[in-house]
């Protein structure tokens, strides 16, 4: 297996550079049975790839120590559902998992696109091919994931406990998903700037991939934070750690694209704009796993510094020189048809919104790499945390909420007063009558109560776009509002789906206003049968008690929760110790509820059984894991094919 | 270029200014300055009460947690040859362990004790650079019998 895994790879890596030169030859030759072998050349280097990950899963489930990846991160007694995720739980490991994603999309895109874009597709199989060659490459000469020791250890050190966690198996296929989901739209951009097909024809064909890349880094996203709250124990879920930072940044600069791409394809405009926005989101996701793997700023959850850094570093140079120099090419190509007419219309609400975002990108990343900035300017390491981050995109994030709510509703090119006042008089008056409602209720400060207004405005926004559309269709065609509810959505998913998305963004803002304006926090050390009040929870600590469960070592505490004099439920937060690993982990009990979430964390004990707890009471956290549910329904809504439409591809937003 | 479309560029400098001011004037107030544990200690009467943010390895057997609440917590940083003292209070991160790279946030004081505000933590075997599998071999090693398929 040992053999097979590493000689698929070099395999692999073959017939990579085979696709490449055979598609560039196909291209120059006019020879479409060169392109054809190119594809076939795509789909076996894919099924390659599939053999060495297949040989890995298989080393990891037997427990083939001699193999040093294995080793160092599987363990005998390890559930096989961790022997499977250790697969990323390390360096090689990972970049076998982008490699194997990267080659599932590419093989897609060149079956979907089989017959279809015959001058765009040999550009689209060098460019991914050339990406996977890159990542072959670093496995078999920086990372090698098939190294064996010279000794065959009897037991491995297994997976880092800390990812040994549900949220944690599945964030990182669904954040890879993402990453490696955006190589395919910037193959087709880098296609259509080589083959100098500049039409909408590749913003067509990349459609849907732009959905699915951003469905996909949106869960991988927010089930990080997810980890991060479980997990780390201290509260919260988003701390601007750098690499938290890596996949938020094409996040944004994606979401711009999927709003900016809208004006294109109905005026012909911003196209260099777009084209920009689509490599800066490719380059951002190269970026971001450099920065993971680099060791260049310090970080909680990086993958410890490697010789891998200056590899990145070279690829993303010749990624940006290439994309850019082809930009700069074509850009006599690349005239807007049409030009802005008004502030108050869709188009310049659309470039708001990217400005924004760009903004809060370039704040994001400006904050992440100011220390290596700071250190080469003037030779001093200076660092900005959490209160920059926060300082700066709060009201940016609240601009943007506003955004949300007008961008969809004002008309394009020019809006009227009239008109203006038809779409925005009741969402405006939710929001308002929201703002009054909390000052009445003397709840929260100024950020706030902008924050939950602007949501009441956008929900209202969406509702009555629903209520309208169903109305109409249902006085129209006779059908039952439900009927035309689900008509009027599937007609025009793009437009419903986004309206969706919407909503669960809007959930999600309400969430993290709630638990980071609004959190409480107590610490007490406690002894057996006394309490301590939090909110309206009174927490009574009844015993603490150490046992074993399979090779882990348990300190465990109980507490009862009271509410309105009577006990409610039972908290156990938990130490736990792996013997195998030199750290203790804690393990935080929650109690959840749409309201508010209840945090417990274990800080320590002594022999007379007295212990500390950390608590806090973390309000609302919940909509954040809810609203990305309605987000992601919001994205398969818009990712839907439309029946009508798709060969066609006219789009009826 | 049009009345209208002046009308555009003139909103969107508005906003970037804006967004502009709030980056720079948020990097000053909150910027913190990354020091080693050699650095402070070199320059320690110029950096006592500045937001500093330090970088060393907890230096092994000091990691103290208090009897009374379990939260008040010392350890001691080293680095080049130099050591800080270090007090924090709250949980620190299970990642903390003796020869962990730690970077703390906090403030120097006058007593040279550095009272931490946030402590962050890599453990040193949490992924595998430099990993040291010594430790299985001498928890016994099997002879090589097992030939790669």
């Amino acid at each position: 297996m040992i053999v097979l895994g590493h000689s698929a790879l070099i395999a692999a890596f073959a017939t990579a550079a085979y696709t490449i030169a055979v598609a560039m030859l196909g291209v120059r030759r006019r020879q479409p049975n060169l392109v054809a072998s190119a594809r076939n050349g795509v789909y076996v280097t894919s099924g390659l790839v599939f053999v060495a990950v297949g040989s890995l899963l298989w080393l990891m489930a037997n427990d083939r120590f001699v193999v040093r990846y294995v080793a160092e991160n599987s363990r005998i007694d390890q559930p096989l559902i961790y022997k499977i995720s250790a697969l990323w739980g390390g360096m090689a490991g990972s970049l076998l998992l982008w490699t194997v994603i990267l080659c599932m999309y590419s093989s897609l895109a060149a079956w979907i696109n089989r017959r279809r874009h015959p001058e765009l597709m040999p550009y689209v199989y060098t460019v991914c091919m050339t990406t996977a060659l890159f990542f072959i490459a670093l496995q078999l000469f920086a990372a090698d994931p098939f190294e064996t020791l010279p000794f065959t250890p009897l037991d491995g050190r297994g997976l880092n406990p800390l990812l040994q966690n549900p949220a944690m198996a599945i964030h990182p296929p669904n954040l890879y998903l993402g990453f490696v989901g955006f190589t395919i739209p910037f193959a087709f951009a880098i296609a259509a700037l080589a083959s100098g097909r500049l039409d909408t024809s590749w913003l067509h064909a990349i459609r849907r991939w732009t959905i699915v890349a951003w469905f996909f880094l949106s869960i991988g996203i927010t089930l990080g934070a997810q980890w991060a709250y479980v997990e780390l124990g201290w509260g919260g879920y988003w701390g601007w750690d750098p690499v938290e930072n890596a996949s938020l940044m094409p996040w944004l600069i994606a979401t711009a694209y999927l709003h900016s791409v809208m004006i294109e394809e109905k005026k012909q405009m911003l196209r260099v704009w777009n084209m920009l926005m689509v490599i800066a989101t490719f380059a951002l996701c190269i970026f971001g796993t450099f920065l993971t793997r680099s060791g260049i700023v310090s970080s909680v959850h990086a993958f410890t510094t490697s010789n891998l850094g200056p590899l990145f570093a070279i690829f993303l140079a010749v990624i940006l020189a290439v994309s850019l120099g082809l930009v700069a090419w074509r850009l006599p190509d690349l005239r807007s048809e049409n030009q802005l007419e008004s502030v108050l219309s869709r188009e310049s609400s659309f470039l708001f919104n990217n400005l924004v975002l760009v903004v809060s990108c370039f704040a994001v990343l400006w904050g992440t790499m100011f220390p290596v900035i700071s250190e080469a300017v003037n030779g001093v390491k200076i660092t900005v945390g959490p209160p920059f981050f926060n300082r700066v995109n709060v009201p940016i994030f609240l601009l943007l909420l506003a955004l949300t709510g007008i961008g969809p509703l004002i008309a394009w090119r020019r809006a009227s007063w009239p008109s203006l006042r038809r779409a925005f008089v009741w969402p405006s008056i939710a929001g308002l009558g929201t703002v009054i409602v909390m000052l009445v209720m003397r709840v929260g400060g100024v950020y706030s109560l902008m924050s939950i207004g602007l949501s009441a405005f956008v929900v209202g926004t969406v509702v009555q776009e629903f209520w309208r559309g169903t109305r109409a269709r249902s006085s129209a065609n006779g059908e039952s509002w439900h009927q035309a509810l689900l008509g009027l959505t599937m007609r025009n998913k793009r437009r419903y789906g986004g309206y969706i998305i919407h909503v669960g963004v809007v959930l999600m803002a309400i969430g993290i206003t709630g638990s980071s304006v609004f959190q409480r926090e107590v610490e007490a050390t406690l002894r057996p049968g006394e309490t301590v009040d939090i909110g309206s929870y009174r927490l009574q600590y009844e015993e603490l008690n150490h046992f074993q469960v399979s090779g882990v070592e348990v300190s465990s505490a109980s507490l009862i929760a009271f509410a309105g004099g009577r006990p409610r439920f039972r908290l156990v937060p938990q130490r736990h110790f792996h013997p195998a690993q030199d750290n203790p982990t804690t393990e935080v009990a929650i109690w959840s509820s749409l309201r508010h979430d209840l945090y417990i964390v274990l800080a320590g004990w002594d022999a007379q059984q007295t212990a500390t707890f950390k608590a806090y009471l973390n309000p609302l956290v919940k909509w954040i894991w809810i609203g990305l549910a309605v987000l992601a329904l919001g994205s398969i809504v818009a990712m839907f094919p439309d029946r009508r439409h798709s060969q066609v591809g006219i789009p009826n937003y | 270029m049009g009345i209208r479309r002046k009308g555009i560029v003139i909103a969107g400098l508005v906003v970037a200014t804006a967004l502009g001011y709030l980056i720079v004037t948020g990097m000053r107030d909150t910027m913190v300055f990354y020091y080693t544990v050699s650095e402070v200690t070199s320059q320690r009467e110029a950096l006592s009460d500045v937001p500093l943010r330090i970088a060393g390895k907890v230096v092994a057997g000091t990691i103290q947690v208090s009897d009374t609440n379990h939260l008040d917590r010392r350890f001691v940083i080293q680095e080049g040859g130099f050591q800080i003292p270090v007090t924090y209070h709250g949980i620190t991160p299970d990642t903390l362990v003796d020869g962990a790279d730690a970077v703390v946030e906090g403030k120097l004081g006058a007593d040279g004790v550095f009272h931490a505000t946030f402590v962050m933590a890599k453990c040193p075997s949490k992924y595998e650079a430099e990993t040291d599998l010594s430790k299985y071999r001498e928890a016994g090693v099997a002879p090589r019998t097992q030939t790669s398929p």
